[in-house]
């Protein structure tokens, strides 16, 4: 049993839900993903549901793969099972059937799932690009790593244009081991590129889902009709933890905010730290956690609710890579939701998730958002001094929770097992996966893709720029 | 293959055409089809204001439009520029011409310049096949348009390579 198998068994086992639906397994995506890592339905971090439901709400209900699945689940144990012996049972199950083929397609299960295709699915199939027996005939190495090609990929990818004749000739002319270093400088050369830092540029562009600016309510430079906070800060910070060697953990760690410097001259755009005060920005330093704590994303996010599910949730979908609403990166705590608000949650059809999201939340239960004199603050008792007459039990809403199954005292605890998590780097990895390839790693590439999450995170530290460098050398991004 | 989509695609054609970002290709004279108008079509994001925050991980159906109005945008200033002051042109260079006609569709100065049209929008020389038959390709157009031939042949002999896979993907 692998490492990462043990431990979702026993995040799974850790469970006990006892006020989840028995159909519901939140658990079993994890346990699946830990047994076929290097299946591509897992790259993201997280299988869907919908790989072995058609419906997974209660009443829930099973494709031809899953159904498959829950024959073999120990047939022989009364049903309903619990969910530490649904965890326990379930690796046997998913390779009981791994050499079947469950949806007819003549393709077995595990080829499916190794393949990128569904086992429950007839009309889904593995594809994977063919190589040609003799690749003479075109202009490109096709299936074998390509400097030339890879010196316009990068050009393209990352300094936004098509390299010239008179760079490619020179590549051509250099020896191996200096094409290697010519590739390395022109990344590097690129990573200075407005196209690449600049505002609106590459890396800007992938805070857009993360922020979600709306220019109606911007405030600072161009304000809207209703300014209310200033999401160009949030660019500059999460800008500068992509940059320059920065450690991207910061994007959730920081205690210090970004200021932008346009590009002039020649120089090209810089961002700058600033450890104390910034106009706009209300978090005291204690309280500060990066992304999480600005004002913009706390005003939009918050806004004025006592329980911000919503912020933790985009928290979980921007930094970890899960979207809680397609039930992705479930990970139930016991007795939870305690539903302190009364908005309904612990109704099964909800609990399902609600038992990991609401006690994702509870540590933002001081962050303010609008209202109550405090925007984009932290002020300690907020549910108590402005929330109280809502629900009789809401001034019981603690702030330790948990994220990933693993309880924290606060929002700086949650912060701390986030970015540790290999859910962390692999998010990180697949929005730049998804940056240059413009898609998620194939079957073939899963190999390249894996490697350079877990590089990412050891020996590259966590820098984006030394990612990149490893990701151009790769066969995966070299290979035409 | 990827198609280039707004950004790269107004860098590679100002680049190879020697045209600033503006001038590549408005709507009404004003508002820019790579960064503006046809911005979300060709595969870019509309964050501020429109709530789009992601491309599209595939073309669109009306992708193909916006890219031909851009590139043909793009060549035809560039042609309509060279043809008007041949002693500055850029691309379309040393072309001899009897009226608004090419003197010699096969001459040096005609191979020459299709030869930088590859060179500038491909990073590659262009073959003797691809040659003739850009070269051919005048005749016909001659045969539609006698009122300026030569600056027509020369639009959409870049329209031709700039819309080819070779330039719009990588």
């Amino acid at each position: 049993v692998s490492p990462r198998l043990a431990l979702s068994i026993t995040a799974a086992l850790a469970i006990g839900l006892t006020s989840v639906a028995a159909d519901a397994k939140p658990g079993a995506p994890a346990v699946f993903c830990a047994t076929y890592p290097d299946a591509p339905a897992c790259a993201s971090g997280a299988v869907a549901c919908s790989y072995c439901h058609t419906k997974s709400e209660a009443p829930a209900e099973w494709n031809l793969y899953g159904s498959a699945l829950k024959a073999a689940l120990l047939p022989s144990a009364p049903r309903p099972l619990d969910d530490a012996t649904f965890a326990m049972g379930l690796p046997d199950a998913l390779a009981a059937i791994a050499q079947d083929d469950s949806d007819g397609d003549m393709t077995s299960n595990q080829g499916e799932i190794l393949g990128g295709s569904l086992p429950g699915d007839a009309s889904s199939h593995p594809t994977e690009a063919t190589c040609p027996d003799d690749a003479a005939k075109y202009d490109y190495a096709v299936c074998h790593y390509d400097s030339r090609y890879v010196l316009r990929k990068l050009s393209l990818d990352f300094c936004g244009q098509s390299p010239t004749l008179e760079a490619i000739e020179a590549l051509e002319k250099a020896a191996g081991a200096d094409r290697e270093k010519m590739l390395d400088d022109a990344l590097d050369a690129c990573m200075q590129s407005e196209f690449w830092r600049g505002k609106d540029g590459a890396v800007w562009r992938l805070a857009h889902r993360k922020i979600r600016p709306l220019s109606s309510i911007k405030s600072g430079e161009n304000p809207g009709v209703i300014p209310l906070a200033d999401y160009d800060d949030d660019y500059a910070l999460f800008v500068y933890t992509q940059i320059d060697d920065h450690d991207a953990r910061e994007a959730l760690s920081a205690n210090f905010f970004v200021t932008r410097t346009p590009a002039s001259d020649g120089s090209p755009t810089t961002y700058t730290r600033v450890d104390g005060k910034k106009k706009g920005q209300a978090v005291d330093l204690q309280h500060r956690e990066g992304m999480l704590t600005t004002a913009w994303f706390l005003v939009s996010n918050v806004m004025f609710t006592a329980l911000p599910r919503t912020a933790a949730a985009q928290a979980y979908r921007s930094y970890l890579g899960f979207e809680i609403a397609r039930q992705e990166g479930l990970h139930p705590i016991s007795s939870e939701p305690k539903d302190y608000d009364e908005k309904g949650v612990g109704a099964p059809v909800c609990a399902s998730c609600h038992s990991t999201l609401d006690p994702m939340t509870y540590p933002f239960r001081n962050y303010n958002g609008l209202g109550n004199g405090g925007q984009g603050r932290y002020i300690p008792n907020r549910i108590e001094k402005f929330f109280a007459d809502q629900a009789p039990d809401i001034t019981k809403i603690p702030e330790s929770g948990a994220i990933l199954g693993k309880p924290v005292n606060d929002l700086a605890g949650w912060v701390q097992v986030a970015i540790a998590s290999d859910e962390f780097a692999t998010a990180t990895v697949h929005d730049y996966w998804v940056l240059t390839f413009g898609a998620d790693p194939t079957p073939k590439q899963s190999a390249d893709y894996g490697a350079l999450w877990k590089s990412f995170e050891s020996d590259d530290n966590y820098s984006v720029a030394r990612m990149l460098h490893r990701l151009i050398h790769t066969e995966a991004y070299g290979e035409p | 293959v990827r198609f280039k989509g707004p950004d790269r695609l107004r860098n590679d054609l100002g680049a190879a055409l020697s045209l600033g970002a503006n001038e590549i290709c408005s709507e009404l004279g004003k508002f820019s089809c790579t960064d503006e108008v046809h911005v979300v079509t060709l595969g870019g994001v509309a964050a501020y204001d429109r709530q789009i925050f992601e491309p599209a991980r595939s073309t669109m159906a009306t992708t193909p439009l916006a890219a031909d109005r851009v590139v043909l945008a793009a060549c035809a200033e560039r042609a309509k520029r060279d043809f008007a002051a041949p002693d500055s042109a850029t691309l379309w260079t040393g072309l001899e011409l009897t009226g608004a006609q090419l003197a010699d569709p096969k001459s040096k100065a005609v191979k020459a310049s299709l030869d930088g049209l590859y060179t500038k929008l491909l990073a590659r020389h262009a073959s003797s096949n691809e040659i003739d038959a850009l070269s051919a390709f005048y005749a016909t157009v001659a045969a539609q348009d006698s009122e300026h031939p030569a600056q027509t042949w020369a639009t959409l002999s870049c329209y031709a390579v700039g819309t080819s896979v070779e330039f719009l993907f990588y």
